[in-house]
């Protein structure tokens, strides 16, 4: 019986390509959805309770991520991130992207009165600034992480060296 | 890059590919992985082969 409940050894090449796979699978579906979001929203123009079930997903998948990271004492961005290339690269497709979408959303939904224009104006400069200001605080935070990381890190360090120092 | 070191020690122990795989807990697809150089082992899996084999970090896996 002890025999039979024994696990049997999992091939490490295996084990992760399976987590390759999984993950690879998991952020194409993720895409996925976030491109049915989009097509849902801007083109089909459904209500956010039609497809709750997106919203839901698109905000917890980052959310899980920002757990995750924490409890496993990582962090993901690259070191000086703020003054990265990449980080203005990313600003900028995000900016197009965006823009892209409101103007499907304004090809799509018929003409506008003025009224409606100001609106969709002021809440496509609102959304962007808070966009950009959030990311920045996020990546300020997650910079401060890493600090704080290193020095927990350096400190189990340094009281391990004494310790060995001690039994030697 | 081929691991010819492994490969020669696993021999000099006369074991087949299979035989080091059942020893080390992983599938003979990964020991011939490791020999013809295309899949990068953990330390873990690493040194169970060099206990398997009764040698060291060094005498297998260290490239010149």
């Amino acid at each position: 019986m002890k025999k039979f409940l024994k696990k049997a050894p999992v091939d490490e090449r295996i084990l992760q390509a399976k987590r390759q796979i999984h993950a690879e699978m998991l952020l194409m579906i993720y895409y996925f959805i976030i491109i049915a979001f989009a097509v849902k929203t801007l083109l089909l123009h459904y209500s956010l309770g039609q497809c709750i079930v997106e919203y839901c997903i698109i905000l917890f998948v980052p959310l899980y991520q920002m757990v995750r990271t924490r409890q496993l004492k990582v962090v993901l961005i690259p070191e000086n991130y703020r003054a990265n290339r990449r980080n203005a690269k990313e600003m900028a497709a995000f900016f197009i992207v965006y823009g892209a979408c409101i103007a499907i959303f304004i090809a799509t939904g018929g003409l506008m009165d003025s009224q409606g224009w100001t609106i969709l104006g002021i809440t496509f400069v609102v959304c962007f600034i808070v966009f950009c200001v959030s990311r920045q605080v996020f990546i300020q935070v997650e910079e401060r992480r890493r600090k704080k990381l290193e020095e927990e890190f350096s400190a189990e360090e340094a009281s391990e060296d004494t310790s060995s120092d001690k039994t030697i | 890059m081929k691991n010819l070191k492994l490969k020669a020690a696993r021999v000099a122990k006369d074991l087949s590919q299979s035989d080091l795989a059942q020893l080390v807990g992983v599938t003979r697809q990964t020991i011939g992985m490791i020999e013809a150089g295309n899949y990068n082992p953990t330390l873990n899996l690493c040194i169970a082969i060099c206990k398997a084999l009764d040698k060291t970090l060094d005498e297998l896996f260290w490239e010149e």
